[in-house]
């Protein structure tokens, strides 16, 4: 195998390893402030995909605007979920909170069907640049856009958490829910913000990845779990970890398409979840990038 | 459960059960779809009551159900298709190979709890429909095998829906019968509390890992002869009838049936079955008003409406278990 296509399978893997990372991203967030494992994760990115997609083709919406509503549409379900089925069901146990968060997920499903119909939507390229060559691989501005946008979101993200009042209040929520609500940080605007983040950041992912790769109504199930994968990966409290986790995915499931088979790259990314939750649940990089 | 041993209600039960199936193709026999969605009600009904000894009654969050029934039905089909199988022995092999493939899953997959456990089964879920989909000289891939012959005892072909439907609910009978006694034996008992905690359970003796596997095992039985009994009775089969949606069903079904009763399963089997002729016209909106329900039954009856009803007839107080798990955050 030429070291061309060797490069071409990491940019690809690179690629969808962002798209994983801002699910696994998503997934950390909410995770830290409500304890919450959302099952409807991956349909953010349905939804953002999905409405920019719908928006640039019926209603010649250009780009740029049509994915920042994609985002925008993402965090509307993410306040919906949110403020509607999470807030008032913190107090239904663990059980029931998963089975809430998998029946928005069906419901995200069912209402996109209805409205988009089972086919994919694509979306032109933002900027409509020629791709980079390197060293005989191509790279595609679409793909050094998601994976750069990944890396910078993560920094502003960081940087919100450590830096602003906000951030700070999600860190204290995410330590001791009922110290941070006597410490007069008001803890459900907080989780609120949480669900909003999360899904605004898969709604991001799905904008982006439109370009390259059509978004139909039924992606989030396994965007739930490729993310959620991800964030086992890393880690699922800790947003570098996330992020990591989700390059991490991107590449093993890039060269197990490359050097063990390409009809089952997803199945190998989905037995690896298996294997690293009976081997090591709390994540691999965890002991490294344990939050102070 | 103290009214069990007053001896008449022991034989009434099963016996009104057998009698309403017996009645049920008489009444209803006048409309047209009646025995097709009884014959459907009652292997919907199979499948849950399979996965309410392990979600409902055990608390364990399992998303592999549809595996298990493409297991059974790849089993049963290819068995009686390719070799040529009598197709009762087939359906047989279809509960035991699923049994087996459950029973050797469990042991590493059920010690993961709630949504570790759910994200890997859904996993395992996807990897069963990829592998079906991919290896097309054996299972025909995304297409399938068409032509499955129906299951006969000697020269009785059970070629009609009403045959097909004395099949179906005699087993599903049989299958009730078996898990309401383990329901109301040591082994339920034990379920239900490691349910609420593991290792409160495990301290009172209970031997967690072994009535996981076992009861996972029991469901992945019941799944398996019900995906036999669905492939036979459409004569096709497709990787489609298996999708991780199809497990996610069988959860909504109970959570809003009622999770830990047999009744449950059979009203949320009913329900989903009829919904779409109540809607006729509006099939569509189906899937979105079935997830609605859901998150509401979740939300406001945790034992579903076998739950409103109990309550309604006070019959006795619920079965606490998993379903109304209790309140954990301050």
């Amino acid at each position: 195998m030429s070291s061309a296509t060797l490069l071409q399978f990491l940019f690809s893997g690179l690629t969808n390893g962002a798209l994983y990372a801002f699910v696994a991203l998503g997934f950390a967030i909410t995770y830290s402030s409500s304890g919450v494992v959302n099952f409807s994760q991956g349909q953010s990115v349905m939804v953002g995909g999905i409405v920019a997609a719908s928006l640039n083709t019926d209603f010649s919406v250009p780009v740029l605007p049509a994915m920042l509503l994609g985002v925008a549409a993402a965090a509307i379900v993410g306040l919906i979920t949110g403020r509607f089925l999470i807030l008032p069901l913190l107090r239904i146990g663990e059980f029931n909170l998963i089975l809430v968060t998998l029946g928005v997920g069906v419901v995200c499903e069912a209402a996109a069907i209805l409205i988009w119909g089972t086919d994919p939507w694509a979306l032109p390229s933002l900027l409509s640049l020629s791709p980079l060559r390197i060293s005989g691989a191509s790279l595609s501005v679409d793909s050094l856009t998601i994976i750069g946008m990944t890396i910078m979101t993560l920094v502003a993200f960081e940087a919100f958490m450590r830096f602003t009042r906000w951030g700070r209040a999600m860190r204290a929520t995410s330590i001791d829910r009922t110290v941070a609500s006597s410490l007069g940080i008001n803890v459900r605007l907080t989780i609120m913000l949480s669900f909003i983040i999360s899904a605004a950041f898969g709604g991001l992912a799905g904008a982006l990845l439109t370009p390259l790769v059509a978004t139909g109504a039924q992606v989030g199930l396994m965007m739930t779990m490729k993310g959620f994968t991800a964030a086992v990966l890393g880690g699922i409290s800790s947003p570098v970890g996330a992020v990591a986790g989700g390059f991490l995915l991107g590449l093993i499931e890039a060269f197990a398409g490359a050097f063990v088979s390409s009809t089952y790259q997803n199945s190998i990314g989905l037995a690896v979840l298996i294997v690293l939750l009976m081997v090591r649940p709390e994540g691999l990089f965890t002991f490294a990038l344990r939050k102070a | 459960m103290a009214d069990m041993s007053s001896q008449p209600r022991k034989w009434l039960a099963p016996a009104l059960c057998g009698l309403i199936v017996v009645l049920a193709p008489l009444l209803g026999g006048g409309y047209p779809n009646f025995i097709n969605m009884a014959i459907l009600v009652g292997i919907y009904y199979s499948v849950c009551i399979g996965l309410s000894l392990i979600f409902g009654i055990g608390g364990q969050l399992s998303l592999a159900q549809a595996a298990f029934y493409g297991i059974g039905g790849y089993t049963s089909a290819l068995l009686s298709v390719k070799l040529g199988v009598p197709v009762l022995i087939a359906m047989l092999a279809a509960g035991i190979v699923s049994g087996i493939a459950a029973w050797i899953l469990a042991t590493p997959i059920l010690r993961l709890r709630t949504v570790y456990l759910a994200m890997a089964t859904l996993a395992f879920g996807e990897i069963f429909v990829t592998i079906v989909r991919e290896n097309r000289e054996l299972t025909g891939g995304s297409t399938g095998i068409v032509n499955l012959p129906a299951p006969a005892i000697g020269s009785f072909v059970f070629d009609t829906p009403f045959r097909y439907y004395f099949l179906v609910w005699a087993l599903a009978l049989a299958a009730t019968w078996i898990a309401r006694n383990i329901i109301r034996s040591r082994i339920g008992l034990g379920l239900r509390a490691l349910a609420d905690s593991e290792l409160g359970a495990s301290s009172c003796g209970v031997d967690v890992a072994r009535y996981k596997s076992w009861m996972f095992t029991i469901g992945a039985v019941f799944a398996g002869i019900g995906g036999a009994l669905y492939v036979h009775y459409l004569s096709f089969i497709s990787p489609d009838s298996f999708s991780v949606q199809f497990s996610i069903l069988m959860i909504m079904i109970l959570a809003i049936g009622g999770r830990d009763s047999l009744l449950g399963a059979f009203l949320g089997a009913v329900i989903v079955t009829i919904l779409p002729f109540i809607l006729s016209g509006y099939e569509a909106y189906g899937p979105l008003i079935f997830g609605i329900f859901f998150i509401a039954s979740v939300r406001f009856m945790p034992s579903g409406i076998a739950g409103v009803l109990r309550n309604l007839m006070e019959l006795g107080k619920p079965i606490d278990g998993a379903a109304t798990q209790k309140v954990t955050e301050p």
